[in-house]
């Protein structure tokens, strides 16, 4: 599910970057480095939002004698965060005799034979190796809607399975 | 789930206990945690303190007194109880006894990051009772990646499916390695200068050869802490083994193929992507150093869990696989000359005779310099830049040295050969796995734990093949391997327009200014043995329905027909020092049937050698004419056909046989006319003495006798050695040294035949010595050996 999230990033500047440009640096460099990241607690940073108009706040010298400074850096994103019951689109990237594998944009969702159909079956013989039952076929690049059955976040990535074995899931 | 789980008590109770009370039902649901018995035990304790001992509080003096104890056991896992296996008042002595039987709603059978792929929960990572659900799902069976983990049960049943789909289409699996095997890969810059110059010598040879470019990360210096250098593009160049595209295009009919490769997973899917750019042969089955789980080891178990009945492995190295049965060895595709295989720098090197000799002979010469220069580069590892460009001036000097004085010789260019190998002969006994760095990291660290910390590892282990790879893109050695070939060549024609004897010699000279030659043929035989190997199997299946057959035995009972009943004797093959048991040659022919002996008996039936002057050969041939002598192509040539090669193109002319003296005395000596097993124990060395100094001197009769030939090549060997103890005296104390301990323990490819005799005698002694260490017969050897060591330097003395 996506999310408009409000976040914020603390990012460390050495002196020579202070002047005129330093607050588009700033943004700049929150855009290079949080932009397609993952984290556990909030999913995927999809993009950041009114990139203009970021609040890069006040610097603070941090103690020491390098004179870096730190910024927070305040930020609206769209976030995406996969749940439990969710049913999502996905793109088969790769298939094998446990199941596929399925990309639902960042995030790479694996559905066991467990979890398809009982008709349809692994076919290796077909190229590329395929799932198939009398009309369906699922391969490398099939477009499949798929149901989120379980989600695990890690501290900066999240994995999932996913099934095909319910009404209104499968190729599309 | 109609299956039960059973579950055991955990082995770390304090055994024997008796259970006093059971908590659950049969029939009811139980949750994870919950208790399922209490158990009563007994411990020992020392006595509670009172008041009076105040002063013993060191607890080991005080009495121990038994005291009762009651625990508890909670169930693992979560279900339906389908049955209580135990009763109150039950003695339990060990963790062997089922406590009670579940039916889970989920085993977690199949498990991907940390979930279980059928219902969609995580998986614990182990509780406080230790029990881990992660433990039940230990196999990683697929290709690409090593988070999806199945249960044993689970692999039986998927390999069980793919078992009989294989069955249907008539197929089985081939495991294909890549780098070569199926494919040569450099990153020498000089290929794609080479590439883009027809006017280049090799232009012929290498203008198929296929470039990609991988973003690799630049190698950081230890303990840098600075900003991250941006990664660098490296090019690749790869040849395709010849017929690699008919061979893919036949075999895929046959056989399911899947890539198994030490490289990394891009750089396997680059090179998959250059033999097969549709995808139709290998698809997704590819299986990387990444998602390998040993990182010197290849194992069939990583893909075929339970069943390696149908799974034929084509590999370029035996060792990586510990030789498995379903192993097919191939002749390692060299064909950008010494560049080996970049992407197991970190495997053991190996060394003497990984295939056949080059065709021709030029090329072959220079790659005997290229072993030496090997290995002296990983003696003086402390600058390897300097070394690589002595040795070329070195082996350059050698040549020009030596060309006066082999100019006696019948052939010059095995003089040469020789020379190669003796140069080799010198740093064997130092065994250095790696070529250029004297000890890495990388092997510190497999020594110390073998894999476990796998990310350490692999970090260390991509540096180390970064440095290599470096190496090999400044140094370019091809270009100057180019540069020392033109040379040889010139030197030749020289040489053979020195001598007119040489008239006869094959006209290679004129042509061949090209350093690769694009030669191969291994791919076509190879393709036919696979293709005997599938038949044999279908043919098995068909005949007995029931039972499958197993592809390793109808590989082993295959490869053992080609050999049988053969003999052979291997001679100024292998490097002093290495064991007959752990020579890759000698592992590879025993799997096709052979037997290996280390000194000539009776039962020999093949000597095989690059030089017939060494003193094994001329025995061998004196004693019994009908031997074969033979080039080591023979061998090579029978294994990649699976069959038996005539000899006639590969026979080695034995020029000067034994006397009949010299043959009577060595059998006796060695005491071959009765049981081939040399017995030491039982030998006169009073009588031996006395015959080697009639041997010796019958030796100087003959030589008087018998044509020039001989004589002439004699005197200057001779000559040879002398030379080089001058040289080694005038070396630093350490050379000469090394030149000693050569001179005592060198292979018997001198070809003075009283000098190798001893050295003979030497060798079987050792090979006695280390079951009885005879101290005192060692004594009288060296007594012995300094005698002749005198004799010869007057016998010289007196020649010259």
């Amino acid at each position: 599910m996506f999310f408009i999230k409000d976040l914020s990033l603390n990012l460390t500047l050495h002196p020579s970057y202070f002047g005129v440009q330093m607050n588009q640096y700033l943004r700049q460099k929150l855009l290079t480095d949080v932009e397609g990241t993952c984290t556990g607690q909030f999913g995927y940073i999809v993009c950041v939002l009114d990139s203009m108009s970021i609040d890069t706040g006040k610097g603070r010298i941090v103690p020491g004698n390098q004179g870096y400074a730190e910024f927070e850096v305040k930020y609206r994103a769209v976030v995406w965060k996969p749940f439990k019951g969710e049913v999502v689109d996905a793109i088969v990237s790769s298939v094998n005799n446990m199941g596929f594998f399925a990309d639902v944009g960042p995030l790479s969702v694996f559905i066991s034979k467990h979890l398809i159909p009982n008709d349809m079956k692994y076919t290796p013989s077909h190229t590329p190796p395929a799932y198939i039952n009398d009309d369906q076929v699922i391969l490398k690049g099939s477009k499949v809607r798929i149901k989120i059955i379980g989600t695990r976040s890690d501290v900066n990535s999240i994995s999932a399975i996913g099934s095909i074995k319910e009404d209104y899931l499968g190729p599309l | 789930m109609t299956d039960s789980s059973q579950v055991y008590l955990p082995a770390n109770l304090p055994y024997p206990l008796t259970i006093v009370k059971i908590a659950v039902d049969e029939g009811s649901e139980i949750k994870r945690h919950s208790t399922v018995l209490h158990y009563r035990y007994f411990d020992f304790e020392p006595v509670p303190l009172s008041e009076q001992d105040e002063e013993k509080s060191d607890e080991s003096e005080r009495k121990l007194i038994k005291v009762e104890y009651v625990g508890s056991f909670e169930c693992p896992l979560e279900g339906k109880i389908s049955k209580v296996n135990v009763k109150v008042g039950d003695k339990l002595k060990d963790s062997s006894t089922v406590v009670i039987e579940i039916i889970e709603p989920c085993t977690h059978a199949i498990q991907y990051g940390g979930l279980c792929a059928i219902c969609g929960k995580p998986v614990e990572d182990g509780d406080y009772s230790g029990f881990n659900d992660k433990d039940r799902a230990p196999i990683s069976m697929s290709h690409g990646t090593t988070n999806l983990k199945v249960s044993a049960k689970e692999a039986a049943s998927i390999e069980k499916s793919s078992t009989q789909s294989l069955l249907r289409d008539q197929r089985l699996s081939l495991v294909v390695d890549l780098d070569q095997t199926v494919i040569h890969a450099t990153v020498d810059p000089t290929v794609g200068e080479w590439m883009s110059d027809p006017q280049n010598p090799n232009y012929e040879s290498i203008k198929d050869v296929k470039s990609f470019s991988l973003e690799e990360e630049a190698i950081v210096p230890p303990g840098y802490t600075g900003p991250k250098p941006p990664p660098h593009l490296r090019w690749y160049y790869v040849k395709l083994r010849p017929g690699l595209h008919q061979f893919l295009e036949n075999i895929s009919k046959l056989y399911e193929l899947h890539i198994y490769t030490m490289a990394t997973r891009v750089y396997a899917k680059s090179i998959a992507k250059i033999i097969d750019p549709d995808g139709i042969y290998f698809g997704d089955r590819i299986l990387s150093r990444d998602e390998s789980g040993s990182l010197t080891q290849k194992s069939l178990k990583r893909l075929f869990p339970v069943d390696t009945s149908m799974v034929v492995v084509i590999d370029d190295r035996g060792d990586v696989w510990n030789w498995s049965p379903n192993l097919i060895k191939v002749v390692p595709y060299d064909f950008f000359v010494g560049i080996g295989d970049i992407n197991s720098s970190f495997l053991p090197r190996q060394n003497a005779l990984l295939g056949p000799s080059k065709r021709r002979k030029s090329v072959s010469i220079l790659e005997d310099q290229l072993n030496s220069a090997a290995e002296l580069r990983s003696l003086s590892s402390n600058a390897p830049e300097e070394a690589v460009i002595d040795e070329d001036d070195e082996s350059e000097s050698d040549h020009t040295e030596h060309t006066p004085k082999s100019s006696g010789n019948k052939d010059g260019g095995d003089g040469n050969d020789e020379d190669g190998e003796g140069d080799a002969d010198t740093s064997v006994t130092i065994d250095i796995p790696l070529p250029d760095q004297g000890y890495s990291p990388v092997d510190r660290m497999m020594e110390l734990g073998e894999g476990d910390d796998n990310t350490e590892l692999l970090a260390a282990q991509e540096s180390e093949r970064t440095t290599t790879l470096e190496q090999q893109l400044h140094e370019r050695p091809l270009a100057k391997l180019q540069e020392n070939l033109e040379k040889i060549i010139e030197e030749e024609e020289t040489k053979s327009s020195d001598s007119s004897s040489r008239s006869s010699k094959v006209p290679e000279e004129k042509e061949a200014h090209n350093l690769l030659c694009d030669d191969d043929t291994e791919l076509e035989t190879l393709g036919q043995a696979l293709l005997r190997i599938h038949n044999e199997f279908y043919f098995e299946v068909e005949r007995s329905e029931k039972h499958l057959p197993d592809v390793k035995d109808i590989m082993t009972s295959m490869k053992s027909l080609v050999f049988r009943e053969y003999v052979f004797l291997l001679s100024g093959i292998l490097p002093m020092g290495t064991r007959l048991e752990t020579a890759d040659i000698v592992i590879w022919a025993k799997s096709f049937g052979a037997t290996f002996v280390t000194n000539y008996t009776k039962a020999v039936t093949h000597v095989i050698c690059k030089n017939p002057g060494t003193f094994k050969v001329r025995l061998s041939k004196s004693i019994d004419p009908n031997v074969f002598v033979v080039n080591p192509d023979w061998l090579f040539s029978c294994i990649a056909q699976w069959e038996k090669v005539p000899e006639d193109d590969f026979i080695v002319p034995v020029n000067d046989l034994l006397s009949k003296e010299e043959i009577a005395s060595y059998m006796e000596g060695h005491n071959i006319e009765g049981d081939n097993a040399f017995n030491g124990a039982e030998l006169d060395w009073g009588e031996i003495d006395k015959e080697m100094e009639e041997f010796i001197d019958s030796d100087e009769e003959d030589d008087d006798i018998s044509g020039n030939d001989e004589d002439g090549e004699e005197t200057n060997d001779v000559a040879t050695a002398e030379d080089s103890t001058e040289i080694s005296v005038s070396e630093n104390a350490s050379l000469k040294r090394r030149a000693e301990q050569d001179a005592a323990e060198d292979d018997i490819d001198e070809s003075m035949p009283d000098a190798s005799f001893v050295e003979k005698r030497q060798k079987t002694d050792t090979s006695r010595d280390d079951e009885e260490s005879d101290d005192e017969f060692e004594k009288s050897l060296l007594q012995d050996l300094a005698d002749l060591e005198e004799e010869e330097e007057e016998n010289s003395n007196a020649e010259q």
